[in-house]
């Protein structure tokens, strides 16, 4: 896991926890609070209900009373129910019409004290219809609430009905009045827009059980006086429902707000993190890439830094630890050269020791010779100057090798494909055939010829004799241009062969003074190379595997187009 | 109060308050001069307008103006053919038929001056009065009027049912009936409103004010309506106690009855009791008007020269439970309650529909019976009955009529056949 994506995590979680946390505690107390504020509500409803159904009871018998005072006194209905004259029948049967408009009834019935409708309100025309179940029902209710399912003429009506009852002259006769109960009464009951109320009638379940939540219930009286019903008392119930919209709601608007909430700051954090990972990312990977480019070869990277934070610190630090590490190279170097210095010179001491002993051996029998037989003097020396030749040719060789170790550059502008032709030209070995591939475009290096030169032979030399095991391989010198990290113009050469190639062991002694695996080798070649590249201000790396042959490629600062030689 | 000349142009809902220019008034404009040839000896007198039919025979008067007062909605689109009392009272003042019927069927000259048959009675030919007018005042022709029927989808259908073979005018006031079957009497068809034009000129052209929907009839006669026709008990006794005004019976013009479509049941022992018995008891206690028991003859019974009805057939569906009435015949819905009341079944109860949708139900005879208030005289009862549909059994259930209310001065009102006022007119019937 990435440093970034760790930083988004933590951001995330320490974000997060926390804003889950609040949001399910607020929730949670609203809703417990708000469903303790329903279920006072919906007590205080059904009470009101209850009350308002007492109520609606009274006002439907004070309206009855009313009646029954009042027809007492009429001396129509009294004719009318004494006399078969048709105008006073006619006033008789519409009395129950026009007492229940005036009394907003939406049930009336005068009956007989045998039971038999002489005047409906709501029926006009069923009069003569018998139907003495109902006065008793409501006389044994006793005050009760009860609901009457009577039949009109196109249909029927559930009222809330009451009773009362006069007398004229002999007879008793009943009015059962009543007001629709399933919209008219139902309607006004329930005064919370959230509740609402029903009729539920004997057998019938409850119609809509979906999303209303049943709260409470009342019990009451019912009976069906519709044509073919049993005409018995059963228990209806008036149910009270609530509409749990608002709770509901609410719940939803503080999750939508919620959500949108946790939206944002996930989104502010997750940016956050992104910014913050890549303001700490980012120098980091910088860091990371120049130390990765650093290199005994390569200690000029770059750690300044203006930041004042812990990446500037670690920068300045890596900075300090890369100085550190030049002065050590530079020491190290150093040493090297003294080191180097001191075996060749014990070398060029062993060596001109090698080259005199013959001389002095010469020297000191001519010196004999000379003393005891100075005519044999000649002799002698003509028989020992073939020694003292070869130790002369001997040490002369050996100063040739050694003046190479240091030899004298003078730069100027060079073309490197012309030096590779030069020595792809000059150097025909029977091993095999080196080969060219040139870059037409390859710019100009500042360089001294011979020493570019001197490079290029030793290093086809030594990939020829690579080949000296391995017949039928090549040889082949590349040229290419390049820019690395948008900085200056590089040009590669690259030396490749097929040949033996080294082990490992073999590439870490390749570049020291003198280490040889080839017989006759001086062991300077690679090393003189590698102290040439470097003195050009280029650098020199080895690719090789045994048996399958080496690669080595030496990059060198290209010059610019308008650059001069010095 | 000005002469108007304003047309109905829309509906009048509710109640109106209709101005009429009495023609035969002393308004300083009399009729039209009469370029008629007179009637010949041969053709038909006019018989005296009957005592019964007479309102009011015209008392002394100089007034050129009355006023009439109108209880239900009126749609001028309608005419001339109406579908309630009150279109029946306002267009018949505005349209005239050729011939016109009074209340006891005697025959009167409309469009038509006079009338003569051929020697076979299948050619009558009608001689049209010359102050009669078309619409936009011009001067009805024979060949104007022919070819208005053509184009009347209802007027042809009168005359089709009504025996009528084809219709052919001879000169600018001469037209020529002809039946498929000879008739000593001039066609009754020939008063029919399907065949009526607009009349001008000579006769009256009323005007209407409409006055507020929540006015009652009562608040009308309050403000000076001179005629009214009601059968509300409680306006006629108001009526009656008011000595400025006359209440006056109109003939018995409606029979209303319950007809069972083929297949209905559950009614049987509603229509077991047809007898006068019931049908009295009915008036008496079902209807919220001057109503009586039906009284044969009922025209529906035999009717000569109509084609016979297709044999009854069961239809596709049964019927359902309603008794169906017209919800704006408040008697209609009286008698259907009454009847589902008598019949305390299950799922039986009533329904008001809309003219338009009881036709259609009774078309297919939907329902388990229809309430319906039919003409106590048609003057075509062929299309009465091809409305009904076929197999269907009448139960007659109680006959209706409206009180006229008129003011004591007013000038000659008279009723004709189908229950209507005519107000004005000449009254040389009537002195005949």
């Amino acid at each position: 896991m990435s440093f970034r994506t760790r930083l988004f995590v933590a951001f995330s979680v320490a974000v997060l926890i926390p804003l889950g946390v609040l949001g399910f505690g607020v929730r949670r107390e609203m809703e417990r609070r708000l469903t303790g504020q329903y279920q006072r509500r919906v007590s205080v409803a059904i009470q009101a209900v209850q009350e308002d159904l007492a109520g609606e009871g009274e006002s439907i018998s004070g309206r009855l009373a009313a009646l029954a005072a009042e027809l007492e006194q009429d001396n129509r209905f009294r004719l009318a129910t004494t006399r078969t004259d048709a105008a006073d029948r006619r006033y008789l049967l519409d009395y129950a019409g026009g007492a229940m408009r005036l009394t907003g009834l939406s049930l009336l019935q005068v009956q007989d004290s045998s039971g038999r409708i002489i005047s409906s309100g709501h029926f006009r025309n069923e009069y003569d219809r018998m139907e003495p179940t109902l006065p008793h029902l409501l006389e044994t209710a006793s005050g009760s609430p009860v609901l009457v399912r009577a039949r009109t003429a196109e249909g029927s009506l559930v009222a809330l009905a009451r009773i009362d009852s006069l007398r004229v002259g002999s007879a008793r006769f009943i009015i059962v009045g009543g007001v629709e109960a399933e919209h008219r009464l139902l309607g006004h009951l329930v005064r919370d827009p959230e509740l609402s109320a029903s009729l539920l009638y004997p057998g019938q379940i409850s119609r809509d059980t979906s999303s209303r939540k049943t709260v409470g219930a009342l019990p009451l009286l019912y009976l069906d006086l519709m044509p073919g019903a049993v005409s018995r008392a059963d228990t209806a119930r008036l149910v009270l429902t609530q509409w749990p919209g608002t709770l509901v709601s609410l719940r939803r608007s503080i999750d939508a707000w919620f959500l949108i909430a946790l939206a944002v700051t996930v989104g502010l954090a997750l940016l956050g993190a992104g910014w913050l990972a890549a303001r700490i990312s980012r120098p980091l990977l910088q860091l990371s890439s120049k130390t990765a480019a650093i290199d005994l070869d390569r200690l000029d990277q770059d750690f300044s830094s203006e930041r004042d934070d812990e990446i500037g610190a670690l920068s300045r630090l890596l900075g300090a630890m890369m100085e550190r590490l030049r002065l050590g190279t530079a020491r190290l170097r150093e040493a090297e050269r003294r080191v180097a210095m001191g075996d060749l010179a014990r070398q060029v001491n062993h060596d001109v020791k090698n080259g005199l002993v013959p001389i002095r051996n010469v020297l000191r029998h001519l010196a004999r010779e000379a003393e005891q037989g100075p005519q044999s003097l000649a002799a002698v020396f003509a028989e020992r100057r073939a020694t003292l030749d070869s130790s002369v040719e001997y040490l002369e060789t050996l100063a040739r090798n050694y003046a190479r170790l240091s030899p004298a550059t003078s730069r100027e502008r060079c073309d490197v494909n012309a030096v590779v032709g030069e020595v792809a030209q000059a150097i025909h070995s029977s091993v095999a055939p080196v080969r060219t591939a040139l870059d037409p475009s390859l710019p100009h290096v500042l360089s001294d010829r011979l020493v570019l030169r001197r490079i290029l032979e030793n290093l086809v030399g030594n990939a020829l004799d690579s080949l000296a095991a391995r017949p039928g391989g090549g040889v082949v010198v590349s040229t290419e241009a390049f820019i690395q990290d948008g900085a200056q113009a590089q040009v590669r050469v690259i030396v490749a062969d097929t040949g033996a190639g080294m082990s490992r062991a073999e590439l870490d002694r390749a570049f020291e003074d003198f280490y040889t695996t080839k017989e006759g080798g001086t062991g300077l070649g690679l090393s003189i190379v590698r102290r040439l590249v470097l003195d050009l201000g280029g650098i020199l790396r080895v690719d090789t595997e045994p048996g399958a042959g080496t690669r080595v490629t030496i990059e060198l600062p290209a010059m610019s187009n308008g650059a001069a030689a010095p | 109060m000005p002469r108007s000349t304003k047309r109905l142009s829309g509906p009048a809902a509710g109640l109106g308050l209709l101005l009429l220019a009495v023609g035969s008034g002393g308004c300083g404009h009399g009729p039209a001069p009469n370029t008629a040839p007179p009637p010949s000896s041969s053709e038909t007198p006019e018989p005296p307008e009957p005592s019964s039919c007479v309102v009011t025979r015209g008392a002394s008067s100089d007034r050129d103006t009355i006023s009439i007062a109108l209880a239900e909605p009126v749609d001028s689109a309608h005419a001339p053919i109406p579908e309630n009392d009150a279109e029946r009272l306002l267009f018949r003042q505005g349209y005239s038929s050729p011939i016109r019927l009074d209340c006891e069927g005697g025959v009167h000259p409309g469009l038509a001056s006079s009338w003569t048959p051929d020697s076979s009675g299948r050619a009558w030919t009608l001689v049209l009065g010359t102050d009669s007018s078309a619409l936009a005042g011009e001067s009805l022709t024979a060949e104007r009027l022919a070819a208005e029927w053509r184009s009347r989808e209802a007027a042809a259908s009168a005359l089709q049912w009504a025996g009528v073979e084809s219709v052919v005018p001879l000169d600018q006031h001469r037209l020529v009936v002809t039946l498929s079957q000879p008739q000593e009497r001039v066609p009754e068809v020939l008063a029919d409103p399907a065949l009526a034009m607009p009349v001008g000129g000579g006769q009256a052209r009323p005007s209407l004010v409409t006055v507020s929907k929540s006015s009652d009839l009562r608040d009308a006669l309050d403000h000076g309506a001179d005629v009214v026709q009601s059968g509300d008990p409680a306006l006629v006794e108001y009526a009656k106690s008011r000595a400025d005004r006359l209440t006056v019976p109109l003939p018995w013009n409606k029979t209303y009855v319950l007809l069972l479509p083929a297949g209905s049941n559950g009614l049987d022992s509603i229509v077991g009791t047809d007898s006068a018995g019931f049908r009295s008891e009915l008036a008496r206690d079902a209807v919220h008007g001057d109503a009586r028991g039906a009284e044969p003859p009922f025209w529906w019974v035999n009717p000569s020269g109509c084609p016979r009805s297709a044999p009854a057939s069961v239809p596709a569906a049964q019927p359902s439970g309603a008794v169906v009435y017209s919800r704006d015949d408040r008697i209609a819905r009286d008698l259907a309650e009454r009847i589902v009341a008598l019949a305390a079944l299950p799922g039986i109860t009533s329904r008001g529909l809309s003219p338009a949708d009881l036709l259609g139900s009774l078309q297919v005879g939907r329902e388990r019976g229809y309430i319906l208030a039919l003409p106590r005289w048609p003057v075509v009862p062929c299309r009465e009955l091809a409305a009904w549909p076929p197999g269907v059994r009448v139960v007659p259930l109680v006959d209706t009529r409206l009180t006229a209310i008129v003011t004591r001065d007013l000038p000659r009102v008279t009723v004709d056949w189908d229950g209507a006022l005519r107000v004005g007119g000449d009254p040389k019937g009537d002195r005949r």
